[in-house]
Parts: structure tokens; C-alpha cells; sequence
């Protein structure tokens, strides 16, 4: 035991070794992957490929699942082949939180993309969703398209959390009709 | 096989504690590890040394052993390279393990007290930290002189040699530069003497002056802290913040590691409850027969933990750490003294043991295993970027898909600039994924200015990666793409064919970027705002292939809105070219413009079986 002590302490010094001792070192260097991945015609919020597609109003994603989003948010989707002559479907698919609901006691979504206005829906009733509207061809001929979801009500900063409180979104995509 | 048994007995400890935290010896930095790995970069003459290892830092701490210096010789030695880090975190914790057992079996005067007790110590969820990152090695060293000290404390009771009291005395001196926490060292001394060897309690009294001297040196040194969750609170909550560390410790709650939703099953919970009845009683039976020992564990316990009860709004598991080596010595003498009893105790024991190991070890590994998922991450990141920076040397490198996590754990202490990287910057937007901690720091202060970013990446000087993945993507690319439809309702005055985020505004007949330009086949059209002001003009810049030019001069034809502007004449080919059309009064103002150039003539390059003319870099009206 006493060896064992003497051991330990003899190697204390070590962590006074020499301080000034500035040598480049060798960096052990990571791949990164140089090719992006195709944009996405639908995408899960958890997908860390289509992360970039989250334009804004989304916040961290919760339970490796979801994403809350803020009042106003956008998306970047490609569309799907052939859909700037037959047209698609924008489906959002969310949930409506209890905590917020028993708060606005409505909330109504709509969405747009540049000009074009997609009808307003109301929900009264919490749980799991959709929304989903036809998309017209004549904007969806390029190679991606930003859409501009807005809800009425949420809970505002401050209220339960520092966050502005909308939906809790799970998927986004276009489906060609 | 008496050496064999003697040697596993010493051995099997450390061996458990690597089987348990294995994770966390492959672990890499993150946190607050970057802040201390850049220290030395903050030397600038000689004089600066007292200052980077002895001014007090985050929250007026004064650690120059487990922190300053380490890791500013360690990274001296070998760089950015956690695992010699790492090492040396387990080896000073076989140390401790090594010197807990020899203590408890020399104050128990019980073999499996002593080998118990380290191992009852290595499955506490308080060590999960400490034992996975390697900013927690204060936590690791404070309890290696702690326990020094102590061991030299046994020896000089034991055999009177004046060497051993010195030797406590430098290794309790050391202690400072670990942790504060080293200033309960003489209550914890003068504690035991009072327990086990009365006679001796008043040598231990002079150990008082040099923690005496430490708290007052902090306390008009460091700084004050005011706000946040490191305020101290000297009131009744200490009470309700020593009942949660209790709950902790029996492994009753892990603050801030296991989500609430995930509780434990009822069984284990009710086992935990058992645990801590039974820990309990124990203690107040050896009080109750003047066995004063138990008192030193618990109080062991009491002593240590007692520095952090103030701090009300800041309950951490791992401040558990070093308090959790008097409930395991404990307990490990209870478990010793249940098997000593007979067959009545033996059951008790045993499921007070499993009750233990059930709920600690679990919460052990699964701290270790979220600090090691962490580091990884983070590692991921800094290297990935790194790497980024030698693809793209000149390039500001912009980071999306960064979220709090990631953010908070790794490029908050700016680990970028023990690389010297640069110009490294979080994505636009950003913002909105990363939870706001303004008293750790900003986001913003990170975040590159939209409008800034869209003039680099459209002048190829920046580049995105998407950090959201294992590994670092670069989605310049799609990024370009995304914010040229973001930017679908502004003015374009300028167009880089070529430049992914005005492809929206090129019409479907130009061919395929290549080399920073684009072909087009005898007819191409793109979209352009109209002229801000008369005298404004329209202007094509591109390259002309000779081969265009087999049959004479080339006529290029320019129309906006339908409405021609002029035909331009080339003579001659393989060279660049800027053509400028003057643009009529009516497009003044427009929101866009369909502008249209055609060709006179095309050809083909085979085995290329496009039809191919001129060779087009940017529009411009200006």
C-alpha cells in the first residue's frame, strides 16, 4: 500500500510538465459529406436531411419527433415530378396542443406560397390534424417552393414558456394529385 | 491463490468502475472543456501565467489543479485528444478507489466493507458526470486529496509517525488548488479523531487556519455573484436542498437526467425508500452502542455536501460526487456488518444491495452514456468544420441545423479557435431552433446577418453546412436554392446563371451549370427587374466558343417582355464578351421582365449531343 501511495504521488508532478511548450499538433480530421442531399418532396421534422428545408418558425426538435413552431412558419419543399401541370396536395400534419387550446380556444391555419392564398382551416378540437389543400401547378414548376403557414392564436411569449406556442408539427409535403 | 484473491481484491474495483463508465473513458470535450483547452492561448508574456492559473474564473472558482493546469499541460502534450484526458481522470479515480478501500477496511476493520465501499461509490449516478467529462475532474481530484489526506490522517493515528502528519498536511494543502470543497478537509479530520481516536482530535485543530485563510482570501478575491442559478442562499431552503440530495443520492430522483415521464417502476422506488430506512437505522443502532464511526460517515456525507446546500437554484447530481463517499462507506459497513450477523441479516442486506444497484447503475450509465452521445456530437461538429475549412479554405462556412444542444455544448466556448478557424458562423434563422440561456450567453451574437449571407453565397464566398446528421453536410446548394424562393418577391437586378439561387428565374431551355457558367441552346430566357431609371441598361456577360463562329460573324438577338432591343453582332470567338441593350421607358419600374436572347446559329461538340451556343456568366441592369 505504501509503494502503491508513493506511486500516486510520484506521478503528481507530471501535471506541473512544461507549460510554454506550443507545438502545431496534428489534427485527426473528420469526413464531411460534400454532396447534399436531394431536397425533399415531403419531410418529418426529425429528418436531420431535410433540417434545412425548415425555413423558420420552427423550434428544436423535441423527443427526437416533433418540432413546436411559433405563430408564422416556412417550409421549403421540391415538387413532386409532373406536379406543375396536375397540381398537388400540401398536407401539414400537427397537433393542437391542450395547453394551448384551453387558452385560444380556436386556431385557425392558413398558408401561402408568394401570391397564391390556400384556404383557411379552424380547429377546435385538440389532438392530431391535417391540413391539406390543393396546390395549383402554375407554382410549382421550379425547383423549390417556400410556403408561409400562419395561425391565428397561440400562446404568446411569457404565457407557459419564453417561446411563442403554435402547433406542435410532425410532417410537411406535397403529394401530386 | 492467496496472492490471486489478494491481487482481484484491489483490482476488481477499478475493473467495475471501467465496466461502468466505459463510455465515458471515449468520451471528447464539450462544454466548458473548450474554454479551459483555449486558456493558453490567452498567455501572452509571463506574467499572464498567475494571472490564467490563479484568478478566480466562472463563478469565482479558483481550481488551478483540476482544471487550469490540466488541461493546459495536456493539451500542450497531445492537442485536442480527449483520451489521454480521459485516462488520466480514470486513473486518479483507480487511486481513489484504491485508497477508499483501504480506509474503510481499515476503520471497519472489515475486508468486504472495504472492497464494498468503492464499489458502492462507482455505481452512485453522482459519479456519471465527473467520470464522462472531463470539466468534472475537480469533482475526481478534490476527492483524490480528500482521501489522501484522510489515509495519511489513519496512518499517523495508527502508528504516531510525524512523517504521515505532514504528509496530510501537504496533500490537504494541495487539495485547495482541486476544489473548494477541499475546506471541510479538518472538519472531516477533527470528525473522526472526535469519533475513533479522541486523544488526538486537538492536532487536528490547527487545520482549521489554512481553510479559514482559503474562505476569506475567496471571499474578498472572487467576485460576487449576484444573479442566476450560483447565487447563494443562506436560509431555510439549505434544508429542502439537502431533503432533495438526499432523495438523489438513494437514487429517488436524478435532477436533470432522467425526463420526469420516465419514472422508476414502483418496486424500485419503494426498494429505494427500504435502502434509506434501512442506511437509517443502521447508523442510529452503532450510535446507539457508542459506535461513533457511523457518525463519521454520515457525517462524511453531511460535511461535504454542505458547501453546495446554498446554492438553492442550482441542484446538480454530481455535486453528489464526493458526499457519496461517506454513504457508500457507509453502507458498505452495513452490508459488512449484516453478513457478519448471520442469516437473520443476510436477506436485508442483500436487498437493500439490489435495490441500490438496480436504481444507481442504471442512472450510472445512462449519465455516462448521454455525456459520451454529447461529446460525439460535439466532436462530430468541430472536426467536421475543421475539415470544412480545409475544403474551402477562403470561405465563411455557415452552420445550419444547429439546435440548443449542440449549440450550447460545444460552439458556445468557441471551440474553433484552438484550430484557428475563422469565420465560422451559424446560418440565418438559426436562432429560432436554440434555446435562449442569457446568463451562459447570446445565440445572436453567432448568428451571420441574412442579408450579409446572401450576398457571400451569391458571390461563392460562403458555404453552408447542415450539422444536423452525424456528420457535417455540405448543403450550400440547397440553401441557395431556399433562400433564392425566400427571396422570390424582391427585386433582381444582377443574375449569376450559374448561382443555384436564381435558378427560379431562368427559363427550362439553359442547359447545366459548368465551371461557374451555363450554355444555352439557340433560345434561352430568364427574368430580371425592370431598369430603377431611365439610361438604365441591360447587360450580357459571357463566353463565345469558336466553333460558333465557322460560318462568319454570330447575330445574338435580345427581347424584353417581346418587345426586341436590339441584335448585337460577335466577330469572333473564343473570347469573352459584354453586350449592352439599352432598355425602353415602359419597363421602368417593372417588378420583372422576361428577358429573351436567341442565338443566330449553334453546334455540337460530339460525342456531346447538345445543341450548344453561347456561354452565358451573369445578367445585369444597372
Amino acid at each position: 500500500m505504501r509503494k502503491l501511495i508513493i506511486v500516486v504521488l510520484g506521478l503528481a508532478p507530471l501535471l506541473s510538465a512544461p507549460m510554454g511548450c506550443r507545438r502545431t499538433q496534428p489534427v485527426k480530421v473528420d469526413v464531411v459529406e460534400e454532396e447534399a442531399p436531394k431536397l425533399a418532396t415531403v419531410i418529418h421534422v426529425a429528418d436531420p436531411k431535410a433540417t434545412v428545408q425548415l425555413v423558420k418558425g420552427f423550434y428544436e426538435l423535441e423527443q427526437n419527433s416533433w418540432r413546436w413552431t411559433a405563430g408564422k412558419f416556412a417550409v421549403a419543399l421540391r415538387p413532386p415530378r409532373g406536379a406543375s401541370e396536375r397540381g398537388a396536395v400540401l398536407q401539414l400534419k400537427f397537433a393542437v396542443a391542450d395547453a394551448v387550446l384551453e387558452r385560444v380556444k380556436s386556431m385557425t391555419v392558413k398558408a401561402r406560397s408568394g401570391k397564391v392564398e390556400l384556404a383557411p382551416e379552424t380547429y377546435t378540437k385538440s389532438g392530431e390534424q391535417i391540413y391539406s389543400r390543393d396546390v395549383p401547378g402554375s407554382i410549382l414548376g421550379g425547383e423549390v417552393v417556400l410556403f408561409e403557414f400562419e395561425v391565428d392564436k397561440f400562446l404568446p411569449p411569457g404565457a407557459v414558456e419564453q417561446r411563442e406556442l403554435a402547433l406542435i408539427v410532425t410532417t410537411i409535403g406535397l403529394e401530386l394529385k | 491463490m492467496k496472492r490471486l484473491a489478494r491481487a482481484a481484491y484491489w483490482i476488481a474495483p477499478p475493473l467495475f468502475c471501467l465496466a461502468v463508465y466505459w463510455l465515458g473513458l471515449k468520451a471528447w470535450f464539450q462544454q466548458d472543456d473548450f474554454a479551459w483547452l483555449g486558456l493558453r492561448y490567452d498567455v501572452e508574456k509571463w506574467s499572464d501565467w498567475f494571472r490564467i492559473l490563479f484568478a478566480p474564473m466562472a463563478q469565482g472558482t479558483i481550481r488551478p489543479w483540476s482544471e487550469r493546469l490540466f488541461f493546459i499541460v495536456f493539451e500542450a502534450i497531445f492537442g485536442v485528444e480527449a483520451l489521454p484526458f480521459r485516462i488520466w481522470v480514470f486513473l486518479t479515480q483507480t487511486v481513489n478507489l484504491t485508497l477508499l478501500s483501504w480506509i474503510v477496511w481499515r476503520v471497519t476493520k472489515s475486508r468486504l466493507a472495504g472492497f464494498l465501499a468503492p464499489v458502492l461509490w462507482t455505481a452512485s449516478s453522482a459519479l456519471g458526470r465527473p467520470m464522462s467529462w472531463t470539466s468534472a475532474y475537480n469533482q475526481i481530484l478534490c476527492a483524490f486529496f480528500l482521501l489522501a489526506s484522510f489515509q495519511f490522517l489513519l496512518r499517523w493515528i495508527e502508528t504516531g509517525d510525524e512523517r504521515w502528519w505532514r504528509w496530510q498536511w501537504a496533500a490537504f494543502l494541495m487539495g485547495f488548488g482541486a476544489l473548494e470543497l477541499n475546506v471541510v478537509y479538518p472538519a472531516l479530520a477533527a470528525l473522526y479523531t472526535l469519533a475513533c481516536a479522541r486523544e488526538r482530535f486537538r492536532r487536528t485543530l490547527p487545520l482549521f487556519l489554512p481553510s479559514a485563510l482559503f474562505v476569506l482570501v475567496h471571499r474578498l478575491w472572487a467576485p460576487k455573484v449576484a444573479s442566476g442559478p450560483y447565487v447563494m442562499h443562506f436560509d431555510a431552503s439549505i434544508f429542502g436542498t439537502f431533503l432533495r440530495y438526499c432523495h438523489i443520492a438513494l437514487g429517488a430522483e436524478h435532477a436533470g437526467i432522467i425526463p420526469p415521464q420516465t419514472g422508476w417502476p414502483p418496486a424500485v422506488a419503494a426498494g429505494v425508500w427500504i435502502l434509506g430506512a434501512a442506511l437509517a437505522g443502521f447508523t442510529l443502532w452503532q450510535l446507539a452502542r457508542r459506535q461513533w464511526l457511523a457518525g463519521f460517515f454520515a457525517g462524511w456525507f453531511i460535511l461535504t455536501l454542505g458547501p453546495v446546500l446554498a446554492l438553492r437554484d442550482h441542484i446538480s447530481e454530481y455535486y453528489l460526487a464526493v458526499p457519496m463517499i461517506g454513504l457508500a462507506s457507509l453502507g458498505a459497513w452495513a452490508a459488512a456488518c449484516a453478513w457478519r450477523s448471520g442469516w437473520v441479516w443476510r436477506p436485508v442486506a442483500a436487498v437493500c444491495l439490489m435495490a441500490y444497484f438496480a436504481t444507481a447503475l442504471p442512472a450510472a450509465r445512462m449519465v455516462s452514456h448521454m455525456h459520451f452521445e454529447r461529446s460525439r456530437a460535439v466532436r462530430n461538429l468541430v472536426l467536421g468544420v475543421v475539415r470544412a475549412r480545409q475544403l474551402h479554405p477562403r470561405e465563411v462556412i455557415l452552420l445550419a441545423g444547429v439546435e440548443t444542444d449542440l449549440f450550447w455544448s460545444a460552439m458556445i466556448d468557441n471551440p474553433f479557435r484552438l484550430f484557428k478557424l475563422k469565420d465560422v458562423y451559424l446560418a440565418p434563422g438559426s436562432e429560432d431552433r436554440i434555446r435562449a440561456f442569457p446568463e451562459l450567453g447570446s445565440v445572436t451574437d453567432w448568428v451571420f446577418p441574412t442579408k450579409q449571407a446572401w450576398s457571400l453565397l451569391g458571390d461563392y464566398r460562403a458555404v453552408v453546412y447542415d450539422a444536423s446528421g452525424v456528420r457535417l453536410r455540405n448543403v450550400t446548394t440547397n440553401y441557395m436554392r431556399i433562400l433564392g424562393a425566400l427571396d422570390t418577391h424582391s427585386r433582381v437586378y444582377w443574375i449569376d446563371v450559374a448561382n443555384p439561387a436564381f435558378e427560379r428565374l431562368l427559363g427550362r431551355t439553359w442547359w447545366a451549370v459548368e465551371g461557374g457558367s451555363r450554355f444555352m441552346p439557340k433560345r434561352a430566357t430568364l427574368r430580371l427587374a425592370g431598369p430603377r431609371s431611365a439610361g438604365q441598361k441591360l447587360y450580357l456577360n459571357g463566353w463565345a466558343p469558336e466553333k460558333l463562329f465557322a460560318e462568319g460573324p454570330l447575330k445574338v438577338f435580345v427581347s424584353a417582355n417581346g418587345r426586341p432591343l436590339g441584335v448585337a453582332t460577335l466577330v469572333r470567338g473564343g473570347q469573352i464578351f459584354e453586350l449592352a441593350f439599352d432598355l425602353p421607358a415602359e419597363l421602368i419600374g417593372a417588378e420583372s421582365m422576361e428577358v429573351a436572347v436567341e442565338s443566330q446559329r449553334t453546334f455540337r461538340a460530339p460525342p456531346d449531343v447538345r445543341d450548344l451556343s453561347l456561354r452565358f456568366g451573369s445578367f445585369t441592369v444597372r
